[in-house]
Protein backbone atom coordinates (compact mmCIF):
# COMPACT_ATOMS: atom_id res chain seq x y z
CA UNK A 1 0.00 0.00 0.00
CA UNK A 2 1.38 3.53 -1.14
CA UNK A 3 0.70 6.97 0.96
CA UNK A 4 -0.85 7.88 -2.29
CA UNK A 5 -3.68 5.56 -1.17
CA UNK A 6 -4.91 7.45 1.93
CA UNK A 7 -3.66 4.95 4.25
CA UNK A 8 -1.96 6.22 7.33
CA UNK A 9 1.81 5.03 7.54
CA UNK A 10 4.76 5.77 9.43
CA UNK A 11 6.92 6.92 6.90
CA UNK A 12 6.67 8.24 2.86
CA UNK A 13 6.95 5.05 1.79
CA UNK A 14 4.77 3.37 3.95
CA UNK A 15 5.49 0.07 5.51
CA UNK A 16 8.63 -1.72 5.27
CA UNK A 17 9.42 -5.54 4.72
CA UNK A 18 12.47 -7.17 6.78
CA UNK A 19 12.32 -11.05 7.64
CA UNK A 20 8.31 -11.71 7.21
CA UNK A 21 7.62 -9.21 9.47
CA UNK A 22 5.51 -5.59 8.86
CA UNK A 23 8.10 -2.74 9.97
CA UNK A 24 7.08 0.72 11.03
CA UNK A 25 9.92 2.84 10.86
CA UNK A 26 10.90 6.97 11.78
CA UNK A 27 14.56 6.13 10.58
CA UNK A 28 14.39 6.22 6.84
CA UNK A 29 15.54 2.46 5.70
CA UNK A 30 16.30 3.00 2.01
CA UNK A 31 17.30 -1.09 2.02
CA UNK A 32 14.21 -2.41 2.73
CA UNK A 33 11.39 -3.64 0.32
CA UNK A 34 7.84 -2.00 0.51
CA UNK A 35 5.55 -3.93 2.72
CA UNK A 36 3.02 -5.60 0.49
CA UNK A 37 1.52 -8.63 2.68
CA UNK A 38 -1.89 -7.97 4.70
CA UNK A 39 -3.08 -5.29 6.31
CA UNK A 40 -2.09 -6.43 9.55
CA UNK A 41 -0.75 -4.24 12.65
CA UNK A 42 3.40 -3.44 12.05
CA UNK A 43 5.34 -6.33 13.48
CA UNK A 44 7.80 -4.11 14.56
CA UNK A 45 7.84 -0.29 15.50
CA UNK A 46 11.52 1.31 14.97
CA UNK A 47 11.56 4.78 16.66
CA UNK A 48 13.83 7.81 16.97
CA UNK A 49 13.84 8.51 20.57
CA UNK A 50 15.76 8.79 24.09
CA UNK A 51 17.56 5.25 24.94
CA UNK A 52 18.32 5.11 28.40
CA UNK A 53 22.49 5.08 29.55
CA UNK A 54 21.85 2.33 31.87
CA UNK A 55 19.34 -0.47 31.22
CA UNK A 56 17.69 -2.29 34.42
CA UNK A 57 20.01 -4.98 35.83
CA UNK A 58 21.84 -5.06 32.49
CA UNK A 59 24.87 -7.58 32.19
CA UNK A 60 27.74 -6.12 30.17
CA UNK A 61 28.52 -8.23 27.58
CA UNK A 62 31.10 -5.98 26.21
CA UNK A 63 31.64 -2.05 26.75
CA UNK A 64 29.12 -1.32 24.15
CA UNK A 65 26.90 -3.82 24.44
CA UNK A 66 23.92 -4.24 27.90
CA UNK A 67 21.71 -7.07 28.22
CA UNK A 68 18.85 -8.04 30.51
CA UNK A 69 17.33 -11.10 31.61
CA UNK A 70 14.26 -9.56 29.82
CA UNK A 71 15.76 -10.04 26.65
CA UNK A 72 16.46 -6.22 26.27
CA UNK A 73 19.27 -5.15 24.89
CA UNK A 74 21.12 -1.59 24.63
CA UNK A 75 23.83 -1.21 21.94
CA UNK A 76 26.17 2.18 22.03
CA UNK A 77 28.98 2.56 18.76
CA UNK A 78 30.20 6.34 19.94
CA UNK A 79 29.84 9.33 17.36
CA UNK A 80 26.99 6.77 15.34
CA UNK A 81 23.89 6.34 17.44
CA UNK A 82 22.12 4.60 20.54
CA UNK A 83 19.66 1.13 20.11
CA UNK A 84 17.52 -0.16 22.34
CA UNK A 85 16.00 -3.66 21.68
CA UNK A 86 12.68 -2.59 24.05
CA UNK A 87 10.77 -5.79 22.74
CA UNK A 88 10.27 -8.15 20.50
CA UNK A 89 8.36 -5.37 18.81
CA UNK A 90 10.08 -2.50 19.05
CA UNK A 91 13.76 -0.83 18.63
CA UNK A 92 14.24 2.67 20.10
CA UNK A 93 17.55 4.48 18.30
CA UNK A 94 18.92 7.83 19.55
CA UNK A 95 21.37 8.92 16.33
CA UNK A 96 24.56 10.95 17.09
CA UNK A 97 24.93 11.51 13.70
CA UNK A 98 22.42 12.74 11.05
CA UNK A 99 19.44 10.14 10.87
CA UNK A 100 19.60 8.89 7.64
CA UNK A 101 23.51 8.33 7.51
CA UNK A 102 24.35 4.49 6.22
CA UNK A 103 26.27 3.85 9.59
CA UNK A 104 23.36 4.00 11.89
CA UNK A 105 21.89 0.80 9.59
CA UNK A 106 24.88 -0.77 9.58
CA UNK A 107 24.42 -1.44 13.14
CA UNK A 108 20.69 -1.56 13.43
CA UNK A 109 21.01 -4.66 10.61
CA UNK A 110 24.10 -5.90 12.61
CA UNK A 111 24.03 -6.65 16.18
CA UNK A 112 20.83 -5.11 17.12
CA UNK A 113 18.99 -7.48 14.14
CA UNK A 114 20.77 -10.14 15.23
CA UNK A 115 19.26 -9.92 18.96
CA UNK A 116 16.05 -9.14 17.84
CA UNK A 117 16.12 -12.44 16.01
CA UNK A 118 16.85 -14.07 18.98
CA UNK A 119 14.49 -12.39 20.99
CA UNK A 120 11.65 -13.81 18.64
CA UNK A 121 12.92 -17.11 18.95
CA UNK A 122 14.55 -17.72 15.43
CA UNK A 123 18.09 -18.63 14.46
CA UNK A 124 20.17 -16.26 13.33
CA UNK A 125 23.33 -17.81 11.98
CA UNK A 126 25.93 -15.55 10.45
CA UNK A 127 26.08 -16.29 6.77
CA UNK A 128 24.79 -14.82 3.84
CA UNK A 129 21.67 -16.89 1.73
CA UNK A 130 21.49 -16.64 -2.17
CA UNK A 131 18.22 -18.03 -3.96
CA UNK A 132 19.16 -21.04 -6.39
CA UNK A 133 16.83 -22.86 -8.16
CA UNK A 134 14.46 -21.75 -5.15
CA UNK A 135 16.31 -23.29 -3.07
CA UNK A 136 18.07 -21.12 -0.20
CA UNK A 137 21.95 -21.50 -0.50
CA UNK A 138 23.52 -20.04 3.15
CA UNK A 139 27.52 -19.03 2.76
CA UNK A 140 28.35 -18.85 6.58
CA UNK A 141 31.62 -17.79 7.87
CA UNK A 142 33.70 -15.08 9.78
CA UNK A 143 33.67 -11.41 8.94
CA UNK A 144 36.30 -11.21 6.31
CA UNK A 145 35.91 -14.86 5.60
CA UNK A 146 34.53 -13.49 1.95
CA UNK A 147 30.83 -14.48 2.55
CA UNK A 148 29.33 -11.25 1.11
CA UNK A 149 31.75 -11.51 -1.75
CA UNK A 150 30.60 -15.02 -2.95
CA UNK A 151 27.20 -14.11 -2.86
CA UNK A 152 27.51 -10.90 -4.46
CA UNK A 153 29.23 -12.74 -7.25
CA UNK A 154 26.79 -15.51 -7.34
CA UNK A 155 23.97 -12.53 -7.49
CA UNK A 156 26.05 -11.45 -10.52
CA UNK A 157 25.07 -15.22 -11.83
CA UNK A 158 21.60 -14.56 -11.89
CA UNK A 159 20.71 -15.55 -8.63
CA UNK A 160 18.76 -13.53 -6.19
CA UNK A 161 20.16 -12.22 -3.10
CA UNK A 162 17.81 -13.30 0.15
CA UNK A 163 20.38 -12.41 3.50
CA UNK A 164 23.05 -10.80 3.76
CA UNK A 165 25.46 -11.38 6.74
CA UNK A 166 22.62 -12.62 9.18
CA UNK A 167 20.69 -15.67 7.64
CA UNK A 168 17.57 -15.76 9.46
CA UNK A 169 16.32 -19.37 9.49
CA UNK A 170 13.01 -20.93 10.78
CA UNK A 171 13.56 -24.13 12.09
CA UNK A 172 9.95 -24.81 13.20
CA UNK A 173 8.51 -24.34 9.32
CA UNK A 174 6.31 -26.83 8.24
CA UNK A 175 7.94 -29.15 5.85
CA UNK A 176 11.70 -28.17 7.11
CA UNK A 177 14.14 -25.06 7.58
CA UNK A 178 13.27 -21.87 5.96
CA UNK A 179 15.25 -18.88 5.48
CA UNK A 180 13.22 -15.56 5.65
CA UNK A 181 14.23 -12.82 3.35
CA UNK A 182 15.84 -9.68 4.60
CA UNK A 183 16.38 -6.78 2.08
CA UNK A 184 18.23 -6.60 -1.33
CA UNK A 185 21.76 -5.48 -0.32
CA UNK A 186 25.49 -7.03 0.17
CA UNK A 187 28.17 -5.51 2.08
CA UNK A 188 31.49 -5.43 -0.26
CA UNK A 189 34.90 -4.82 0.63
CA UNK A 190 36.87 -2.98 -1.93
CA UNK A 191 39.43 -5.72 -2.51
CA UNK A 192 36.35 -8.15 -3.04
CA UNK A 193 34.70 -5.25 -5.98
CA UNK A 194 38.41 -5.17 -7.42
CA UNK A 195 38.17 -9.39 -7.74
CA UNK A 196 34.91 -9.03 -9.37
CA UNK A 197 35.88 -5.90 -11.65
CA UNK A 198 33.96 -3.90 -9.98
CA UNK A 199 34.96 -0.27 -8.56
CA UNK A 200 33.37 1.70 -5.70
CA UNK A 201 32.05 4.52 -7.65
CA UNK A 202 28.26 5.18 -6.92
CA UNK A 203 27.99 3.02 -4.20
CA UNK A 204 27.39 4.00 -0.90
CA UNK A 205 30.45 4.00 1.98
CA UNK A 206 29.55 2.94 5.42
CA UNK A 207 31.34 3.66 8.64
CA UNK A 208 33.18 6.38 7.43
CA UNK A 209 36.78 6.16 6.68
CA UNK A 210 36.41 2.04 6.52
CA UNK A 211 37.32 0.83 3.43
CA UNK A 212 33.87 -0.81 3.29
CA UNK A 213 31.16 -0.70 0.72
CA UNK A 214 27.60 -1.17 0.18
CA UNK A 215 26.33 -2.24 -3.03
CA UNK A 216 22.52 -1.68 -3.45
CA UNK A 217 21.83 -4.09 -6.39
CA UNK A 218 19.36 -2.80 -9.25
CA UNK A 219 17.58 -6.12 -9.51
CA UNK A 220 16.33 -5.03 -6.06
CA UNK A 221 12.44 -4.86 -7.41
CA UNK A 222 12.53 -8.88 -7.93
CA UNK A 223 12.91 -9.68 -4.33
CA UNK A 224 10.56 -11.67 -3.09
CA UNK A 225 9.60 -12.31 0.43
CA UNK A 226 8.40 -15.07 0.78
CA UNK A 227 10.43 -18.10 2.92
CA UNK A 228 12.67 -20.11 1.62
CA UNK A 229 13.65 -24.11 2.00
CA UNK A 230 17.35 -24.13 3.27
CA UNK A 231 18.88 -26.53 0.99
CA UNK A 232 22.61 -26.39 1.87
CA UNK A 233 25.15 -23.98 3.86
CA UNK A 234 28.63 -23.95 3.33
CA UNK A 235 31.04 -23.23 5.98
CA UNK A 236 33.62 -20.63 4.51
CA UNK A 237 37.29 -20.87 5.03
CA UNK A 238 40.20 -18.65 3.16
CA UNK A 239 43.17 -20.17 2.86
CA UNK A 240 46.14 -18.69 1.92
CA UNK A 241 46.94 -18.92 -1.74
CA UNK A 242 50.71 -20.36 -0.99
CA UNK A 243 49.59 -23.04 0.90
CA UNK A 244 46.55 -23.90 -0.85
CA UNK A 245 46.19 -25.63 -5.04
CA UNK A 246 42.64 -26.06 -5.83
CA UNK A 247 39.46 -24.73 -4.24
CA UNK A 248 37.65 -27.46 -2.43
CA UNK A 249 34.09 -28.04 -1.27
CA UNK A 250 33.76 -31.25 1.09
CA UNK A 251 30.50 -32.45 2.53
CA UNK A 252 30.29 -32.38 6.31
CA UNK A 253 29.52 -35.45 8.66
CA UNK A 254 26.10 -34.96 10.96
CA UNK A 255 28.82 -34.52 13.72
CA UNK A 256 30.87 -31.69 12.04
CA UNK A 257 28.46 -30.25 10.51
CA UNK A 258 26.78 -29.47 14.08
CA UNK A 259 30.02 -28.27 15.73
CA UNK A 260 30.78 -26.03 12.09
CA UNK A 261 27.43 -24.22 12.38
CA UNK A 262 27.31 -23.92 16.45
CA UNK A 263 30.08 -21.79 15.37
CA UNK A 264 28.20 -19.31 13.83
CA UNK A 265 25.50 -18.79 15.70
CA UNK A 266 24.94 -14.78 15.65
CA UNK A 267 25.51 -12.91 19.30
CA UNK A 268 25.83 -15.99 20.36
CA UNK A 269 26.70 -14.85 23.95
CA UNK A 270 23.90 -13.17 24.33
CA UNK A 271 21.53 -16.05 23.42
CA UNK A 272 23.20 -18.04 26.16
CA UNK A 273 22.81 -15.35 28.64
CA UNK A 274 18.84 -15.07 27.40
CA UNK A 275 19.06 -19.06 27.98
CA UNK A 276 18.66 -20.12 24.10
CA UNK A 277 21.53 -22.31 24.21
CA UNK A 278 19.39 -25.30 24.61
CA UNK A 279 16.83 -24.86 21.91
CA UNK A 280 19.76 -23.05 19.42
CA UNK A 281 21.75 -26.68 19.55
CA UNK A 282 18.23 -28.37 18.74
CA UNK A 283 17.21 -26.24 16.09
CA UNK A 284 20.58 -26.81 14.64
CA UNK A 285 20.42 -30.71 14.27
CA UNK A 286 17.12 -29.79 12.31
CA UNK A 287 19.27 -27.41 10.04
CA UNK A 288 21.69 -30.09 9.35
CA UNK A 289 18.37 -32.85 9.03
CA UNK A 290 17.44 -31.26 6.22
CA UNK A 291 20.33 -29.32 4.38
CA UNK A 292 23.85 -30.18 3.63
CA UNK A 293 26.48 -28.75 4.96
CA UNK A 294 29.86 -28.48 3.36
CA UNK A 295 33.68 -27.16 4.69
CA UNK A 296 34.47 -24.53 1.42
CA UNK A 297 37.89 -23.73 1.59
CA UNK A 298 38.25 -20.97 -0.98
CA UNK A 299 42.03 -19.38 -2.00
CA UNK A 300 42.32 -15.81 -0.73
CA UNK A 301 42.79 -14.00 -4.16
CA UNK A 302 39.39 -15.34 -4.75
CA UNK A 303 41.23 -16.92 -7.84
CA UNK A 304 39.34 -19.75 -9.63
CA UNK A 305 36.23 -18.24 -8.79
CA UNK A 306 33.95 -19.22 -11.72
CA UNK A 307 34.56 -22.93 -10.63
CA UNK A 308 33.84 -21.97 -6.93
CA UNK A 309 30.30 -20.42 -7.96
CA UNK A 310 29.71 -23.34 -10.46
CA UNK A 311 30.18 -25.99 -7.69
CA UNK A 312 27.68 -24.02 -5.16
CA UNK A 313 25.58 -24.22 -8.34
CA UNK A 314 25.65 -28.05 -8.68
CA UNK A 315 25.36 -29.09 -4.91
CA UNK A 316 22.10 -26.59 -4.65
CA UNK A 317 20.10 -28.05 -7.49
CA UNK A 318 21.22 -32.05 -7.05
CA UNK B 1 42.69 -47.06 32.11
CA UNK B 2 39.49 -44.88 33.16
CA UNK B 3 37.54 -46.54 36.02
CA UNK B 4 34.22 -48.85 35.24
CA UNK B 5 30.90 -48.18 36.30
CA UNK B 6 29.24 -50.93 38.60
CA UNK B 7 26.19 -52.27 38.12
CA UNK B 8 24.35 -50.59 41.08
CA UNK B 9 25.32 -47.40 40.57
CA UNK B 10 22.40 -44.58 39.15
CA UNK B 11 23.33 -43.02 36.07
CA UNK B 12 21.33 -39.92 34.09
CA UNK B 13 22.20 -36.98 31.82
CA UNK B 14 23.94 -34.58 32.73
CA UNK B 15 22.44 -31.39 33.97
CA UNK B 16 24.74 -28.94 31.59
CA UNK B 17 25.12 -30.20 28.02
CA UNK B 18 23.33 -29.91 24.79
CA UNK B 19 21.73 -32.40 22.45
CA UNK B 20 20.43 -32.14 19.28
CA UNK B 21 18.74 -35.06 16.82
CA UNK B 22 20.30 -35.16 13.32
CA UNK B 23 18.07 -38.24 11.44
CA UNK B 24 17.27 -39.60 14.87
CA UNK B 25 21.06 -40.34 16.52
CA UNK B 26 21.87 -37.92 19.10
CA UNK B 27 24.64 -35.42 18.80
CA UNK B 28 25.58 -34.06 22.70
CA UNK B 29 27.80 -31.28 23.51
CA UNK B 30 29.18 -30.70 26.51
CA UNK B 31 29.22 -27.00 28.05
CA UNK B 32 32.04 -27.46 30.18
CA UNK B 33 34.56 -29.36 28.05
CA UNK B 34 33.18 -27.69 24.35
CA UNK B 35 33.73 -31.57 22.84
CA UNK B 36 30.75 -33.08 20.71
CA UNK B 37 30.29 -36.63 20.57
CA UNK B 38 27.99 -38.43 18.49
CA UNK B 39 25.68 -41.32 19.14
CA UNK B 40 25.14 -44.14 16.92
CA UNK B 41 21.49 -45.76 16.70
CA UNK B 42 21.76 -47.70 20.15
CA UNK B 43 23.49 -45.18 21.75
CA UNK B 44 20.56 -42.95 20.42
CA UNK B 45 18.43 -45.67 22.48
CA UNK B 46 20.37 -45.57 25.84
CA UNK B 47 20.68 -41.61 25.91
CA UNK B 48 16.64 -41.56 25.27
CA UNK B 49 16.23 -43.92 28.78
CA UNK B 50 18.87 -42.18 30.48
CA UNK B 51 16.22 -39.43 30.34
CA UNK B 52 14.92 -40.47 33.76
CA UNK B 53 17.69 -41.83 36.61
CA UNK B 54 18.23 -45.53 36.49
CA UNK B 55 20.63 -48.03 37.29
CA UNK B 56 23.12 -49.31 35.21
CA UNK B 57 21.56 -52.81 35.84
CA UNK B 58 18.57 -51.81 34.69
CA UNK B 59 19.64 -50.17 31.53
CA UNK B 60 21.61 -53.41 30.59
CA UNK B 61 18.45 -55.13 31.43
CA UNK B 62 16.35 -53.11 29.03
CA UNK B 63 19.15 -53.43 25.67
CA UNK B 64 19.45 -56.59 26.25
CA UNK B 65 15.66 -57.14 26.11
CA UNK B 66 15.24 -54.78 23.14
CA UNK B 67 18.50 -56.00 21.21
CA UNK B 68 19.80 -59.72 20.32
CA UNK B 69 22.76 -60.63 21.23
CA UNK B 70 25.15 -61.81 24.11
CA UNK B 71 24.04 -60.13 27.77
CA UNK B 72 27.62 -60.17 28.68
CA UNK B 73 28.69 -58.28 25.93
CA UNK B 74 25.83 -56.11 25.80
CA UNK B 75 26.52 -55.26 29.51
CA UNK B 76 30.25 -54.57 28.48
CA UNK B 77 29.13 -52.04 25.84
CA UNK B 78 26.74 -50.44 27.66
CA UNK B 79 29.08 -49.98 30.56
CA UNK B 80 32.24 -48.39 27.91
CA UNK B 81 29.17 -46.32 26.40
CA UNK B 82 28.60 -45.10 29.70
CA UNK B 83 32.09 -44.59 31.03
CA UNK B 84 32.56 -42.21 27.73
CA UNK B 85 29.87 -40.16 28.27
CA UNK B 86 31.12 -39.85 31.95
CA UNK B 87 34.25 -38.99 30.97
CA UNK B 88 32.93 -36.18 28.84
CA UNK B 89 30.60 -35.11 31.33
CA UNK B 90 27.68 -35.44 29.93
CA UNK B 91 26.30 -38.12 32.26
CA UNK B 92 25.81 -37.75 36.04
CA UNK B 93 26.67 -41.30 38.12
CA UNK B 94 25.96 -41.59 41.47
Amino acid sequence: MSGESGRVTAGPGGDLFLCGWRVRSDLVLPELAPWNGDEQEPDLTIRIGAVPARLDGALDVSPLLQVTSQRQARLSIDGVASYWLRSSHEIVVDPQMAADSPDIRTFLFGTVLGLLVHRRGLMPLHASCIRIGGKGVAISGMSGAGKSTLAAALTRRGHALVSDDICVIDTGAVGGPVVWPAFPRVKLWQDSLEAMGMGSDGLEANRFGQRKYYLRFAGAADFQTAPVPLKAVHLLRAQNVALSGQADIQKLSPMAAVAGLNDQIYRKRTAAIWGREGELFKAIGQIVSAADVYRLTRRSDFSQLDSLLRSIEDDAVS
Amino acid sequence: MRSTLSLTDTVSRAQKHLATEVDGNFILMSIEGGTYCGLDEIASDIWRRLARPLTVEALCQAMAANYRGDREQITADVLELLASLRDQRLIDVG
